[in-house]
């Protein structure tokens, strides 16, 4: 193909085409960004910015003239005892369920990680949880956890373990860890298909030299595995965190907070107080005590991504 | 002088620069094409209703009776829609999901131009619901006079910003056979001999009293709060200015309420909601529990022998009378709809007693009651006498804040379920004095008291 030169001398004083503006990288790399950009703050920065303004007014449903308030809405927030215990259910809830997608989700993916028949139906099957539209998996678990038609107490009864099945949703502690094993079921293929794309990048033959050294596979696990799939470990790690602390349709269908809010998480929390009680600042306070948390957890880890890249 | 970089023609046919050129093109294609038709004026408010080619959206709820629902979908189209050539679009959601569709319509300034609202909502959103008093005041002359509670609901300060369309009114639903094997002739007329019958009937059936004590917006309030209210116990006192939970009354209801849930329920109840009551019910699980005439009317059609067997009390009452609260519904039309006059036509339709009486008789067969007082007689809709405690039910019925008159922290309170909470803690094993303070401390954040 015949290659051709485009050439305009550009003296002092003429103002540059937009194709001319276009071809410097600076310029262009912004152009380019700038549907993203402003996607994100149409759809993500603007919202923000709005629930931090409600939070410190008076808006509710019923209120035509709006008052600043200051952080009011936020101090009345941490007086309410369904608060406190908003604060310590979501923290229950995020680091126990966290912690066993992890465990679950690694031990899956080791064994995704072997050779056997079926393999890829085995992966593909693996992901199911994950793709199930929340909603409609909540809706299954409910049935599970049916104070009158649970399948989990007939086998209890029925098995003769107990003389009456488990009351999974009609008590505190049982709710949450009800609420607990849907989420844990429901998120641990994210984890166990992460961490599988990790361990397939980890170069066999260093494996291969720590065994021939006499590095048993528990130390080539511990030892040469698990530090080359660390930043994906984190990384899965952040996101699984972001999304548990920020949970709602899980709960919503299994206990809308219940019973006597002892499963109530910050999203459940704000959507009771904006949207059914119409209380829309104090809602959008509630919701917002989550960032704090969130954004502890990503600075933290991506200063831990960089000093390790370094 | 600048030197330009050597392309190809096919990069210049694809170039980034092209690229940007071509999406800005269709950007500004897209921007300045053909605008959407605009509606056609709708007739003056203050003028006679236009309804030829007008749009109503209405906003209601699913009922648990489906013959209700059909009427809307289809009675209601083909009788009044259709000849006046007025394009009705009826939505129906469940109870539960109503609210957040108000809340975001009320909010966004746009939606339905009717929502059906419960409880008392109407003093939640005051500020953005039209005044229907003309249309109210006609429709509650016609049916003989609103019930007070009615009333409370739908009036906030002296206007009305909804027309009432009528109540669910609950009863206890019990089996007959059962009560009698355990030895009792009739049912206990007081909570203290429920108590009694039921741990009965517990041990001789090993079935329960069930009593739904979740976060869900019927049986569970429809049950603590005339248990509290019978028992002298209120929110607040009668100028809705000081709190009073925390006082001798309540810790009374309280500690009866604990007899009963420990004798004759069961702590699966505090994660039901208004329908596990019914499944649990139809599946012969549960020998009684209080809910709407659905259980009833759903047994007659599945289950004649459970409908044969079911008795429809209404709650018992304590020491301090007999207390009811019925689950009431009110239409009301959002300020954002600009021509409110075809709206009102259909609530006046629906609302007229030429036409509510089918509809009671139709629908529900007595599942809805009628908002005004022609409703327990010439209209009464059954010929089944087991229905006839639901003729005192608009007249017993009170209102989320009573003694108080209705609020908009009232009906907060109401939505964030303090009171069902309360009695829930206690079933929980939680002291009286305990959930009673921490009942306080919620309301006091509520009520800004």
């Amino acid at each position: 193909m015949r290659a051709e030169t485009h050439e305009r001398p550009v003296t002092a004083g003429q103002l540059p085409t937009i194709g001319e503006l276009l071809d410097r990288q600076g310029l262009l790399a912004y152009v380019l960004l700038s549907p993203a950009l402003l996607i994100l703050i149409a759809f993500i920065g603007w919202p923000f910015i709005t629930s931090l303004w409600l939070a410190m007014t008076d808006q509710s449903v019923s209120t035509s003239v709006v008052r600043f308030v200051g952080l009011n809405n936020f101090t009345d927030a941490l007086k309410s005892q369904i608060f406190q215990q908003t604060v310590r259910n979501t923290f229950v809830y995020t680091g126990v369920t966290v912690v066993f997608k992890l465990v679950f989700g690694v031990g899956l993916a080791v064994l995704m990680n072997q050779s056997f028949r079926l393999k890829n139906i085995a992966r593909a099957a693996l992901l199911l949880p994950w793709i199930v539209p929340t909603a409609l998996s909540a809706i299954a678990w409910l049935w599970l956890f049916d104070g009158t038609f649970s399948v989990f107490n007939w086998v209890i009864v029925r098995s003769g373990i107990a003389d009456r099945g488990i009351n999974w949703l009609g008590e505190g502690t049982w709710a949450m860890a009800a609420i607990i094993i849907a989420n844990i079921w429901r998120g641990t293929p994210f984890f166990a298909i992460s961490i599988l794309a990790g361990l397939q990048t980890v170069d066999r033959e260093l494996l291969d030299a720590a065994a021939v050294d006499g590095a048993s596979p528990w130390q080539r696990f511990w030892r040469i595995t698990i530090p080359l799939i660390r930043p994906v470990l984190l990384i899965v790690l952040l996101f699984s965190t972001v999304w548990t602390i920020s949970d709602f349709q899980l709960v919503y269908v299994l206990t809308r907070g219940g019973p006597a809010n002892s499963t109530h998480l910050f999203g459940t929390l704000a959507y009771d107080v904006a949207v059914r009680a119409g209380q829309l600042s104090q809602g959008a306070a509630i919701s917002l005590y989550m960032f704090p948390v969130l954004i502890v957890c990503v600075v933290a880890l991506l200063v831990y991504l960089r000093r390790s890249s370094t | 002088m600048l030197k330009r970089e050597t392309t190809t023609a096919t990069d210049r046919l694809f170039s980034r620069r092209r690229f940007i050129y071509y999406s800005a093109a269709l950007a500004a294609a897209v921007a300045c094409g053909p605008t959407p038709a605009t509606a056609p004026p709708s007739a003056s408010p203050s003028g006679p209703v236009q309804l030829k080619g007008t749009k109503v959206n209405l906003l209601h709820w699913t009922s648990f009776v489906p013959d209700e629902d059909k009427w809307f979908k289809e009675t209601l189209v083909n009788d009044w829609a259709k000849p006046n050539g007025v394009d009705l679009t009826v939505e129906l959601v469940s109870a539960n999901e109503a609210q957040p569709k108000i809340v975001a319509a009320l909010q966004a300034g746009g939606g339905p131009d009717v929502m059906l609202l419960q409880w008392t909502w109407s003093h939640l959103y005051a500020d953005k619901l039209s005044d229907v008093s003309a249309v109210a005041e006609k429709i509650g002359n016609d049916g003989g006079g609103y019930y007070d509670v009615m009333k409370q609901n739908a009036q906030v300060q002296g206007v009305w910003r909804a027309v009432p369309f009528g109540m669910t009114g609950n009863a206890l639903h019990y089996r007959e056979s059962l009560l009698k094997q355990a030895g009792a002739d009739k049912f206990p007329a007081t909570w203290s001999d429920l108590a009694k019958v039921g741990a009965d009937v517990k041990a001789k059936s090993k079935l329960f009293l069930g009593q739904a004590l979740g976060h869900s917006y019927g049986d569970p309030p429809t049950f603590s709060f005339p248990f509290l209210w019978s028992h002298g116990g209120s929110e607040t006192d009668e100028t809705g200015k000081k709190i009073a939970i925390n006082s001798a009354a309540t810790k009374d209801a309280l500690v009866a309420f604990k007899e009963l849930f420990s004798k004759a329920c069961d702590p699966q109840c505090l994660s039901w909601d208004d329908s596990s009551n019914n499944r649990a019910y139809a599946a012969k699980q549960i020998w009684a529990t209080l809910n709407g005439a659905s259980i009833y009317l759903s047994a007659v059609k599945a289950d004649p022998d459970l409908a044969n067997d079911t008795q429809l009390p209404l709650l018992p009452a304590g020491p301090k009378g007999q207390f009811v609260l019925g689950v009431p519904f009110q239409y009301a039309i959002p300020k954002y709809v600009k021509d409110p006059g075809p709206a009102l036509e259909m609530i006046s339709y629906i609302m007229s007693p030429k036409t509510y009486g089918p509809f009671m008789k139709v629908g529900g067969k007595g599942y809805t009651l009628a908002p005004y007082k022609k409703g327990e007689g010439e209209l009464w809709p059954s010929s089944d006498p087991k229905f006839d405690p639901f003729k005192k039910i608009g007249a017993l019925s009170k209102w989320y804040g009573y003694p108080a008159p209705p609020s908009p922290a009232a009906t907060e309170s109401g939505s964030k379920y303090i009171v069902v909470d309360m009695f829930a803690k206690v079933a929980q094993g939680e002291a009286p004095e305990s959930a009673m303070s921490w009942a306080e401390g919620e309301l006091k954040n509520v009520y800004k008291l």
